[in-house]
């Protein structure tokens, strides 16, 4: 029997977003929220859908909102939100290829962080892209981290990678907020930011963000499809890259490119 | 100074405030026109896709004006290396490449069966002028830079 649309197992609204459950479930321990949101070359969003794929994570819940534009995603032939939710064993993601409007990413990142709560998630990860001017040029992408405290910065440590510590500079968008918030609730979440484009789709510094991700919670995930593959997925992500370009430029996304001036 | 120097003063300088007024208002319709246009141009802009149904792709672009010089960034992933053909008329840079493969989206998602895209195809407009002896082209990750020097 053809399937049109989710079942409500649980519904819970938090901040004007409405959770949506399709089914129970529990996190297995230690567990981590990955969210994925359109950002920087829409690095954080390529390295979630890969992720999606190939640990074959279930869709069970979403997040919708009448704030939001007025959009249902269909996918399979089944009508989502726009805002999806995929888990399996101690792993929740929170994806949507969309941007929601600039005035309502605050509540939604309050709602976030309130949703992980919910579902006891011990560490909170964005993996985003850093804009870099000469990207064309770069052939080592630079990846660095943002701790919300000592002990994810001890998360970090333990993994044993290549990470540097961003020290000075600006972040802006959905992940500034998250952060920032995070640090206020003491919670712990991570950010960790890799060089790339800022208008172009960018799958290798994706790529770079899941290597780091398989090391820190020890989730292999393989990224040699989606090198491949990652002339394909600038074709295909054409077209959000351009949707989103007015959201970034109104965030004023280009301060990440300014140095501060008091360092 | 006489009640009449006194007269052609103040009128003088009420005349100098009508111009300035008048000058100031065009200015302001103008700036408010100029504001009206890119925004319907950049509606226009949002509401088209980056595909046509003949068969071809409209590729990302960037445009970064660096002082002496203006930089364009074309992503062309998939684009055959040897067919990229860049042309410049006026204030216009022409951007033509074939793709190495054919590209069906109804293979990705179901939609828009009869279409196959096989080129890329981009026009530009910049703001000034453009000497193709000025110019320089690089190709590099499959993104086409295009360097114009402005002197």
């Amino acid at each position: 029997m053809v399937k049109y649309m989710y079942r409500v197992y649980r519904e819970e609204l938090i901040n004007d977003f409405r959770y949506i459950e399709y089914e129970d479930f529990q996190l297995e321990r230690p567990s981590y929220m990955l969210i994925g949101l359109p950002d920087a070359g829409l690095v954080s969003v390529i390295s979630a859908y890969h992720i999606i794929r190939k640990l074959d994570l279930m869709e069970v819940g979403g997040v919708d909102s009448h704030h939001l534009p007025p959009i249902a995603v269909i996918h399979k032939g089944i009508v989502r939100p726009p805002i999806r939710i995929f888990a399996k064993k101690n792993l929740l993601l929170l994806y949507s290829e969309l941007l929601p409007p600039t005035p309502l990413i605050p509540s939604l990142i309050n709602s976030i962080l309130d949703y992980s709560v919910r579902k006891g998630v011990d560490y909170v990860l964005c993996m985003t892209g850093l804009p870099i001017p000469n990207r064309i040029e770069v052939e080592k992408l630079r990846s660095f981290y943002i701790p919300s405290n000592q002990r994810v910065a001890e998360f970090v440590k333990n993994a044993g990678i290549e990470l540097e510590l961003f020290e000075n500079g600006y972040i802006v968008g959905p992940y500034a907020l998250l952060i920032k918030e995070a640090i206020r609730r003491r919670m712990n979440a991570l950010v960790i930011l890799t060089e790339s484009f800022m208008e172009f789709p960018d799958p290798e510094a994706s790529a770079k963000n899941i290597e780091i991700f398989s090391a820190l919670t020890g989730l292999k995930v393989d990224v040699k499809e989606l090198i491949e593959e990652a002339e394909v997925i600038r074709i295909k992500a054409r077209e959000h890259m351009k949707r989103i370009m007015p959201n970034l430029a109104q965030m004023r996304k280009e301060y990440e490119y300014a140095p501060p001036l008091y360092t | 100074m006489d009640i009449y120097e006194e007269i052609e003063k103040f009128m003088k300088k009420v005349e100098r405030l009508a111009r300035e007024t008048k000058d100031y208002i065009e200015s302001m319709l103008r700036k408010e026109m100029e504001r009206l246009y890119q925004e319907i141009s950049s509606f226009e802009r949002m509401l088209k896709p980056l595909w046509d149904s003949s068969g071809s792709l409209e590729p990302l672009y960037t445009v970064k004006d660096l002082g002496d010089k203006i930089v364009v960034y074309v992503d062309l992933p998939m684009a055959q290396e040897g067919t990229i053909d860049v042309k410049f008329s006026e204030n216009k840079i022409y951007v033509y490449a074939k793709l190495r493969k054919d590209v069906k989206f109804h293979e990705w998602y179901g939609r828009l069966k009869e279409t196959k895209f096989t080129e890329y195809k981009l026009v530009i407009t910049l703001p000034i002028k453009i000497d193709p002896d000025k110019v320089n082209v690089t190709y590099k990750k499959g993104v086409l830079q295009i360097t114009i020097r402005k002197y």
